[in-house]
């Protein structure tokens, strides 16, 4: 019995301070060679049977952004074509992925006219129906609209829940956070751009690593007017990218061209702010530094050639 | 002689362990799930025979097979813990028991290893009947493997052992639903609960106390085992382990306390 009372009194000790332990606790973070889940999404459903399988694919959290796009469709169900790195990065819903002879996808614009294809209805028109009177049916009472008449997006707040779903059923979904703050920011009110940052915080207390989170949270950042804290994000964000960037920038599966234009961005915002704010020697720090690893940026080298010749001085 | 005494004190829980342990066989839920298994190991084996299996379906596979297998057993225990209680109690059998020289807390212990024990038996009898047909390519880390094993046994214990603490507590129905509802869910509530408490004031006094839902989330390493991620650190591992070590403690504790001041 004494025994009993002691366990009893020794665990129940250890579990009050458990949460102490917990919160150093995170087996789901981790590198998995580079993290694009984009690029990863793709490659599990080129497989026949991950194909077959639908919308149980990867997770839950996949399953709300493929709800994202039914949503932004108005409910009228496309192929998936949205480009959802072009989404993320820029918050651009216009772009759509291109589909090459050989079956190879890409992103791009919709006013590019190569290879480009409208998207393709699931429930097909009536001239490559075969079912007849029971198509016409549900063309007539599902949403649905003839492929290839302009796309009609619907407004970016009705897909918010979808976001926060995702990343409430996944942390590690980085596009969530990332397409939800793009989303929050589009209204240009300073409420949202609040509730964006709050957003991104949690999405990068979730996902520390991720550069391109640290990049949107300098943005963030700066519609408030802090720039401090902005010039702090961006720092991060530059020096995630570089540990991660191949050499070259050498696009990969992992390293995608909006990944490098992430980059960038990330670099030019950091040392072009410092320069407006007339911290020129911090900005030239920044700006030699970061040429070590991608001596080929234009902006840069200009800064830098224009600093050398006076252009520039530090404001007291 | 404290051999002895340490014996006499274990021989009755691995007698009632025993007992529980023949029902379950006796009461077939394992071979429906065995069976659940099989069909799964027979679409792979077609799947490969068909050659429709790539590298990437090899790897969904692989993740899906995990899944199903821990599920399964997480069903077994929960549907173990939650009935033996209160059908021990109902029939009354449990006045024969106690008429044996043994301690309520041995019933209760010996009750829970049958229920731990099983299930981890079932997890791994699945795990390898869906493990073994499926392609796995060389990125997958072995220790990685060993590591989400070792900790989908702890979390059984912890389900068994929550199952067994709301089965001295509450109806059968309410307490498998609830178990279901933290197995599954408790790290999406969590996160849900953590993205409410960055907003609060009182941030940090929520994160504490958030943190005190079970979470099995952190030992289920089966999306980082097969998206081919390094193995977990060791203190990182030994946390974990910990934790659901102690929370299963806790948990035992607790049970025995309720059943030694129930009035049977």
């Amino acid at each position: 019995m004494k025994t009993a009372t002691a366990i009893l009194m020794m665990s129940g000790a250890l579990m009050i301070a458990s949460p102490a332990l917990v919160s150093r606790l995170h087996p789901q973070r981790y590198d998995s060679g580079g993290g694009n889940e984009i690029a990863r999404a793709a490659i599990q459903n080129r497989g026949a049977i991950g194909f077959i399988f639908g919308q149980v694919r990867t997770s839950v959290s996949d399953m709300m952004f493929m709800k994202t796009e039914l949503y932004l469709h108005s409910g009228v169900r496309y192929e998936p074509h949205i480009d959802v790195e072009a989404l993320e990065s820029g918050g651009n819903v216009e772009a759509v992925k291109k589909k090459f002879p050989d079956g190879v996808i890409t992103g791009g614009d919709h006013d590019e006219h190569d290879h480009h294809e409208a998207p393709a209805t699931i429930i097909p028109p009536a001239d490559k129906d075969f079912r007849g009177f029971i198509g016409d049916l549900e063309r007539e009472i599902k949403p649905w609209r003839p492929p290839g008449s302009p796309d009609v997006h619907t407004a970016g707040e009705e897909l918010l829940p979808w976001y926060r779903m995702m990343t409430l059923a996944d942390p590690n979904s980085i596009r969530g956070y990332m397409i939800g703050a793009w989303w929050l920011m589009r209204d240009q009110t300073e409420k949202n751009d609040r509730e964006a940052l709050t957003y991104l915080d949690e999405g990068v207390a979730n996902n520390p690593d991720s550069f391109q989170l640290w990049l949107m949270k300098g943005r963030a950042h700066q519609r408030l007017k802090q720039t401090d804290e902005a010039l702090k994000a961006w720092d991060t964000a530059r020096k995630l990218a570089i540990e991660r960037r191949p050499e070259g920038g050498k696009v990969t599966d992992d390293w995608t061209d909006y990944m490098e234009d992430d980059f960038r961005a990330a670099i030019s915002a950091q040392v072009f702010t410092l320069r407006d704010l007339g911290r020129i020697d911090e900005a030239v720090h920044v700006a030699r530094e970061t040429l070590k690893t991608i001596p080929e940026f234009e902006p840069l080298q200009k800064f830098v050639h224009e600093v050398k010749e006076g252009k520039f001085t530090t404001k007291q | 002689m404290t051999s002895r005494a340490g014996s006499d004190r274990y021989a009755p829980v691995s007698l009632v362990a025993w007992s529980v342990f023949i029902e379950a066989l006796r009461r077939k839920d394992f071979y429906v799930l065995l069976i659940m298994g099989a069909l799964f190991a027979a679409g792979v084996i077609i799947a490969r025979v068909s050659g429709t299996m790539t590298e990437a379906t090899g790897v969904f596979l692989l993740n899906l097979g995990m899944s199903i297998s821990f599920l399964f057993a997480a069903i077994l225990a929960a549907v173990m813990s939650v009935r033996m209680m209160p059908g021990e109690l109902e029939q009354r059998t449990i006045h024969p028991l106690l008429a044996k020289p043994v301690s309520r807390a041995q019933v209760i212990f010996g009750k829970w290893i049958a229920t731990s024990a099983s299930s981890s038996a079932a997890m791994l009898v699945l795990f390898l009947i869906v493990y073994l047909p499926v392609p796995k390519n060389g990125s997958l880390s072995f220790f990685l493997l060993l590591q989400a094993i070792i900790l989908k046994i702890v979390a059984l214990g912890l389900l068994g052992a929550i199952g067994m603490l709301f089965s001295l507590i509450m109806p059968r129905a309410l307490n498998l639903v609830l178990l279901a509802f933290i197995y599954t869910l408790s790290g999406t509530v969590s996160t849900f609960l953590r993205a409410k408490a960055m907003r609060s004031s009182l941030q940090d006094v929520w994160l504490w106390l958030i943190r005190y839902i079970p979470n099995f989330d952190l030992m289920d390493l089966t999306k980082r085992f097969t998206d081919g991620a390094p193995p977990l650190a060791g203190p990182q591992f030994i946390g974990i382990l910990a934790y659901g070590i102690v929370a299963t403690i806790f948990a035992l504790a607790i049970s025995c306390r309720i059943f030694e001041r129930k009035a049977l």
